[in-house]
């Protein structure tokens, strides 16, 4: 390979004295600090970087930027990087994707041969059918695709986001854009300034010294202006309603990406414009490029783009890439001039260009530059709702109408001097600014903690014109050519699929995936349009876009995910199960102790002796003032008048629809104080849906409600040995016959003040639940296991629990009911008081009662007693489904399996045999029992 | 037996150049109801004696460290809530991390209180100054503190802190 590196350029951004050592394709390769890869790989002679999607034919460099579609390359463990933008680093392993087993020779090139048959629509009719077949297809199809390796193993890499609130996000950082964000800054607004590039300027970098002494002076007025916070190698994404906009800020340090999430006032689109290649015969041969990407390399990289050189140009544009070309010591066969007369018909070359055919004449070379025009990437300005509109005269769409919250600035809007785009930028910059004055002023007035709004100058000024230059309507030669290298597409194509009826721009682009490759568009789109519109025989103008959707670049998965913010709770007794090796189990975002090795020992020690469980994520509602038990009434389906200070009662609420949503015990505690507790899922819910009846319905109930869930830590002390575990601990009177069953006491317990002790038991067991103050929780639990150690004392975790209560007979709400589960399902009927007044579900349960239950919950005991049937098996009759099995464990208590189950109304009473169907299809039989308790139904343990 | 300690779910302050963290979790919180008081109306907050009150929703206020007054129904919320400061010029950095609100000085002055999502989590902000230093408290229910600090400590690391400085 031939070194092009060229001596010193005036504009050039590498440093020379730090030379950067990296592979291509495991060859070993210098470039300078600054150098993109490309640069860097083309300074070393490298021609071809890529093979074409299809076809797989060789390809260079085509615009040497973000957007060139033939050099995405693997770089390390990363594929798909942008090599024509991402800055070389030492030590790089850059590498080509999808090519075998070379890219010199690559097999898969033989579809050349074959392309032909590769029309649009090729994969959907071929492989069509026979339709089993398609998996066996895609394995071999997968292998022909694009996309570079992907690391299975687990990146180190972070990805955060951010929020940003800026009154002016710009977005593109050339000369109007520059002087769009000094404009608003100056004019007091805070301006985010985000750049695609690593260094801002746009077109400025490359161009004339002249240009550079502008880029110079805005470029020190955006870095001194302390309004400006200046985002490069950033990217704005996308734009939504309300002017969310979406930037990807690349490398920022810390992290590899990052998401800023800006809620921006005002939105200035500087995006500039983007060269259109030229779709003639021999158009993707290596050496063949865009004017743009010679200027770059020439002037940014001081790379010599080839030897001998044809200019196609139908602009300035071109004549100024031919000038450096000179400069540069390329010998400049001939410029070709299109606006007169100038003929491009093709390029031949078996690897790479050898000659240029122009006008029925042959040139030798081993660079073709074209300069035809330009596309608008109006992509944002599409986000926000414009449609752009084509210009004729300036052959390229233009912006159209927009909200008054977007505005624009720019080459997208006109072409002009520096000091013309720079005037524009401006005006547009200050008017943003003023625009963004008079939302931030409503907002201040809108948000209660903001200051009052100051008086600001809010008045627009006038913009000045900038004007597109007039352009001749370039972009097909008259022989066919690649309109999207990203795809393989080529003009041929499209004519083809218009032919065939997707006359529509929409339809073509989706039957062929024209502007659906990675370059989305953004080179191919001009002439994709224009070609199609040639097919149909209607104009551009009435050919219209494709449309442009976010994001405006690829964006990474680790950027959209962000860092990991998935909430979870504590209870303040967490590390101690940690440290004493309990099984975590996943309760709602609550982080629960499943148990700590043996479940069925843990019930085994609470049946004989005790045990402390951490039930810290039930529910609690502190309920305050004269209207508590008018609350209950009518939230709850028993009655609540008489409820003695010292008692607790348990109720079921059920919502609107009859439903059950909630059960639960509530304490009176004190002359109109009371603690109700709710199930752990279902805290939350029912704290807003007392709330809602509390504001809306019953404002008039002298009713405070407070949720202290997270005040109280809760332990259960169950077993026949908690009374006397207890006792050891506290001076309340815990007597059996003066704090019995379902009564409630406060107290200090191991010399914790106010803690609240409840004579309940979810377990069936003797028990009693201490409600503790948060934060000393952890003494109160360290002190009964250390208190009842020749008791036997043993914690124990969730599933112990579960088997207890289902050996007990309590069902859990939303474990044993669902949906559709309502009131009279449970088999509780001596709950639901139907005389009352009112509360919240009566008319849907009186209807129930008098239409009749259709299903009931009841207990089952499979016949035979090693059988555990899998919760939700179904219990059948004939071909019927008639209920399933709702929870069901082996007891180690009676050593045998048991059930709760739902069954239809018919098959509710007590010996009745049903069959339920287990998951290997096997029909077994289980036996209806008279209670829901499997054990102790009269709850003689409990109230011991 | 042992004397009852406080135990927080709030880890060790952590301090880097310009961000402290740190945690209020033992600060004695109240919630009071009633139709007025101290002027403090919704979105704002307000220092009384060494404490502070602050609104996020009419007719409740929050007390921090302040007596509640006799003619009012007061609850007691030191165990309810965890409470996480954070002061430094680059506190209003950290939090454009985990929370949307704009901490713009205009929009969200000394004096400011929010009920908003923080890392996902139902949290109440108050701005809070300490001295010229901006000063936020994070207020979220206790269950949750842990992993809020986590995620502070996680987001913070940018802005080099370490703990117990």
């Amino acid at each position: 390979m031939t070194e092009m590196r060229l001596p010193p350029q005036p504009g050039e951004i590498i440093d020379r004295n730090a030379p950067l050592s990296f592979t291509w394709n495991g060859k070993p390769l210098t470039g300078y600090e600054g150098d993109t890869i490309v640069s860097a790989m083309a300074a070393s002679g490298v021609k071809v970087f890529s093979r074409s999607l299809k076809y797989h034919r060789k390809r260079g460099i085509l615009t040497a930027n973000y957007l060139d579609p033939n050099t995405i390359l693997q770089v390390n463990d990363e594929p798909n990087v942008r090599a024509g933008h991402r800055r070389l680093e030492a030590g790089m392993n850059v590498s080509s994707q999808n090519t075998w087993p070379s890219l010199e020779f690559d097999i898969k090139s033989a579809n050349q041969a074959v392309g032909r048959f590769l029309a649009p629509g090729f994969y959907y009719k071929t492989f069509i059918s026979p339709r089993p077949l398609w998996p066996a297809y895609q394995r071999v199809l997968r292998r022909f695709s694009h996309g570079g390796r992907i690391d299975d193993r687990v990146s180190d890499d972070h990805y955060d986001k951010r929020y940003a609130h800026p009154d002016v996000v710009v977005a593109g950082a050339g000369p109007a854009g520059m002087a769009a964000a000094i404009a608003a800054a100056e004019a007091g607004a805070n301006v985010i300034l985000v750049e695609e590039e690593y260094a801002i300027g746009g077109h400025l970098r490359y161009g004339s010294a002249d240009d550079l002494a502008a880029l110079a002076e805005l470029s020190a007025r955006v870095q001194a202006n302390t309004n400006i916070e200046l985002l490069t190698n950033s990217v704005v994404g996308a734009r939504y309603d309300g002017n969310w906009i979406m930037i990807n800020q690349r490398d920022p340090g810390h992290v590899r990406e990052r998401l800023i999430k800006a809620r921006a006032k005002t939105l200035v689109v500087a995006a500039g414009t983007i060269e259109r290649p030229y779709v003639f015969e021999g158009n993707d041969l290596p050496g063949v490029m865009v004017s743009g990407a010679v200027r770059r390399l020439v002037n940014l990289y001081a790379v010599k783009p080839g030897e001998r050189a044809v200019v196609f140009t139908a602009n300035t544009e071109g004549e100024s890439a031919a000038a450096d070309l000179a400069g540069a010591g390329v010998e400049v066969a001939e410029i070709v001039d299109a606006r007169a007369g100038g003929d491009l018909v093709r390029a031949k070359g078996r690897t790479k260009l050898s000659t240029v055919e122009v006008g029925g004449r042959s040139i030798d070379a081993d660079l073709l530059v074209t300069s035809v025009g330009w596309t608008t990437p109006t992509s944002l300005l599409n986000m926000a709702g414009s449609r752009p509109v084509y210009s004729e005269g300036a052959a390229r769409f233009l912006p159209g109408d927009l909200p008054d919250e977007v505005l624009v600035t720019g080459g997208m809007v006109g072409d002009g001097t520096t000091e013309q785009l720079v005037a524009h930028g401006s005006a547009i910059g200050a008017n943003a600014a003023a625009r963004a004055m008079k939302i931030r002023a409503r907002w201040q007035r809108l948000t209660p903690s903001a200051l009052p709004p100051e008086t600001a100058d809010t008045a627009e000024g006038s913009v000045p014109d900038l004007k597109p230059e007039a352009h001749m309507e370039l972009y097909r030669a008259s022989t066919h050519g690649f309109v999207d290298y990203s795809e393989d597409i080529k003009s041929k194509d499209l004519i083809s699929a218009a032919n065939e009826g997707y006359d529509l721009m929409e339809l073509n682009k989706r039957y062929t995936t024209v502007t659906m490759g990675p370059m989305q568009g953004k080179l191919e789109v001009g002439n994709a349009v224009a070609i199609h519109a040639e097919a149909t025989g209607r104009s551009i103008a009435d050919t219209g876009t494709t449309t442009w959707r976010p994001p405006y670049a690829p964006t990474s998965l680790g950027a959209l995910s962000g860092a990991e913010m998935n909430p979870v709770r504590y209870s303040p007794m967490h590390r101690w199960h940690v440290a004493k090796g309990a099984t975590a189990l996943v309760a709602g975002m609550w982080i629960r102790p499943e148990h700590y090795g043996d479940p069925a020992g843990e019930v085994r020690n609470v049946r004989n002796n005790v045990g402390i469980i951490d039930v810290s994520p039930l529910g609690k509602l502190d309920l305050r003032g004269e209207g508590v038990p008018k609350l209950l009434n009518f939230v709850y389906t028993n009655k609540w008048s008489r409820l003695p200070v010292g008692s607790v009662r348990y109720g079921v609420m059920c919502a609107e629809d009859g439903v059950v949503m909630d059960d639960g015990v509530v304490g009176h505690l004190g002359e109109d104080r009371y603690l109700m507790t709710t199930t752990s899922g279902g805290a939350g819910g029912v704290w807003n849906w007392i709330d809602d009846w509390l504001q809306t319905a019953h404002p008039e109930w002298d009713v405070t409600m407070t949720a202290v869930t997270d005040g109280f830590a809760s332990i259960n002390i169950a077993g026949p040995k908690s009374r006397e575990l207890l006792s050891r601990l506290t001076e309340v009177d815990l007597d059996k016959e003066t704090f019995g069953y379902m009564k409630v006491r406060e107290g200090a317990v191991a010399g914790i003040e106010d803690c609240v002790i409840w004579r309940i038991g979810f377990t069936g067991e003797l028990s009693y639940e201490v409600h503790v103050k948060a934060g000393y929780a952890l003494h109160l639990w360290e002190a009964l296991m250390e208190a009842g150690q020749d008791l036997g004392v043993a914690p124990f975790g969730v599933e112990a629990q579960r088997i207890m209560r289902l050996e007990k007979g309590h069902f859990i709400v939303g474990q044993d009911t669902d949906g559709l589960t309502k009131g009279f399902s449970l088999g509780i009927d001596w709950a639901i008081k139907l005389d009352k007044d009112d509360f919240a579900g009566k008319p849907e349960l009186e209807w129930q009662l008098a239409d009749g239950a259709r299903s009931r919950i009841v207990a089952l005991q499979p016949v035979d007693p090693t059988v555990v049937p899998k919760e939700a098996s179904q219990i059948t009759e004939g071909t019927e489904i008639v209920g399933r099995i709702t929870s069901s464990r082996m007891s180690p208590t009676l050593n045998k399996s048991i059930c709760l189950g739902v069954v239809a109304d018919h098959l509710k009473d007590p010996g009745t045999i049903v069959d339920v169907r287990l998951t290997d299809g096997e029909i077994i039989k289980a036996t209806v029992m008279e209670h829901h308790a499997h054990f102790d139904p009269q709850g003689e343990r409990l109230r011991g | 037996m042992a004397e009852p300690t406080f135990a927080s779910p709030v880890g060790a302050e952590l301090a880097g150049p310009n961000i402290r963290i740190s945690d209020e979790t033992s600060s004695r919180k109240t919630r009071i109801v009633g139709a007025s008081f101290e002027g403090i109306e919704t979105g704002h907050a307000k220092r009384i004696g060494d404490g502070l009150a602050y609104s996020t929703s009419p007719n409740e206020w929050t007390l921090l460290d302040a007596d509640p007054p006799p003619d009012k129904r007061s609850i007691d919320l030191t165990h309810v809530r965890a409470a996480i400061r954070i002061t430094g010029s680059e506190a209003k950095a950290l939090l454009a991390k985990v929370c949307a609100l704009d901490f713009d000085d205009r929009m969200f002055p000394p004096g400011s209180a929010a009920r908003t999502s923080v890392a996902a989590t139902a949290t109440e902000v108050v701005r809070d100054d300490k001295g010229a230093e901006p000063s936020y408290l994070l207020i979220a229910s206790r269950s949750f503190g842990e992993y809020l600090y986590g995620v502070l400590a996680d987001q913070a690391r940018e802005f080099e802190v370490a703990k117990g400085r």
